[in-house]
């Protein structure tokens, strides 16, 4: 089953993010909060690579603003399977970071991983709902990058 | 060639076809085989796939709205009504 990565600036916006994408998960979503709780095969995963860890920022979590390579490298391998992980970005230097994070994987491993070029809520709705009707990761990215072109208000 | 079987049905949530019910939509429709399309009659769109959810969330349908849901396939009947099952609570009469 495809995972998903969440990459934000913001560590609350991505908690939100994955909040909403996990309601839209196959079955009774119970997903855990820590990638390092996550086991199963047979659902969907969901994790944050968002903010910078930094213990001593004065913010509500231990997360400043923006966004870190490594960290998302790291968050990317602890879900990673064969099945492939798709990344969701929100702007500018979350992308330029999760494509170094692609870099510092082991190619084997960022061959089976694909930066979404889907709008993030949307996308990640998508993509959570694609992924855990057990769809390949490019059937998975294809439905989240469609999202683009929604219409929201009619004309 | 088998014949489509369709469907139309009223929503009267004052939600509308929210998401979470797209969500179940979607689950129950990729559970068969049929072709299945869904078109809101009241804004004359084209027909959307129901396996997709961006495609549903494109019908903006609302209250009020009918839906036209057409399937075509060897499951076709089956995938109706189990799909007419999930929009029960939604068609039921407004509160």
């Amino acid at each position: 089953m495809v995972n998903l990565v969440i990459v934000s600036h913001s560590r609350r916006l991505a908690e939100g993010v994955k909040e909403l994408a996990t309601q839209m998960i196959f079955g009774a979503p119970d997903i855990t909060t820590d990638a390092t709780d996550a086991n199963t095969d047979n659902t969907v995963q969901i994790v944050v690579a968002a903010g910078i860890p930094d213990e001593e920022c004065d913010n509500a979590t231990p997360y400043r603003l923006g966004s870190d390579a490594l960290y998302i490298a790291q968050t990317i391998e602890q879900v990673w399977t064969q099945d492939g992980v798709l990344v969701l970005v929100d702007l500018g230097s979350a992308v330029l970071n999760t494509e170094m994070a692609l870099d510092f994987l082991p190619p084997e491993m960022a061959g089976r991983c694909q930066i979404s070029n889907a709008p993030l809520v949307e996308g990640a709705i998508t993509a959570a709902l694609e992924a855990s009707l057990g769809h390949d990761l490019d059937t998975v990215n294809q439905a989240a990058e469609s999202a683009a072109h929604i219409q929201k208000v009619s004309l | 060639m088998d014949q489509p079987q369709t469907i139309t049905l009223k929503i009267n949530h004052p939600l509308g076809l929210h998401l979470r019910k797209s969500r179940d939509v979607v689950q129950v429709a990729n559970q068969y085989q049929a072709l299945i399309t869904i078109q809101n009659l009241t804004r004359s769109t084209s027909p959307v796939d129901a396996k997709s959810i961006i495609q549903l969330v494109q019908l903006q349908a609302r209250q009020g709205h009918e839906l036209h849901l057409q399937a075509t396939g060897p499951d076709a009947l089956e995938a109706l009504q189990a799909l007419a099952s999930q929009f029960d609570d939604l068609t039921s009469a407004a509160v």
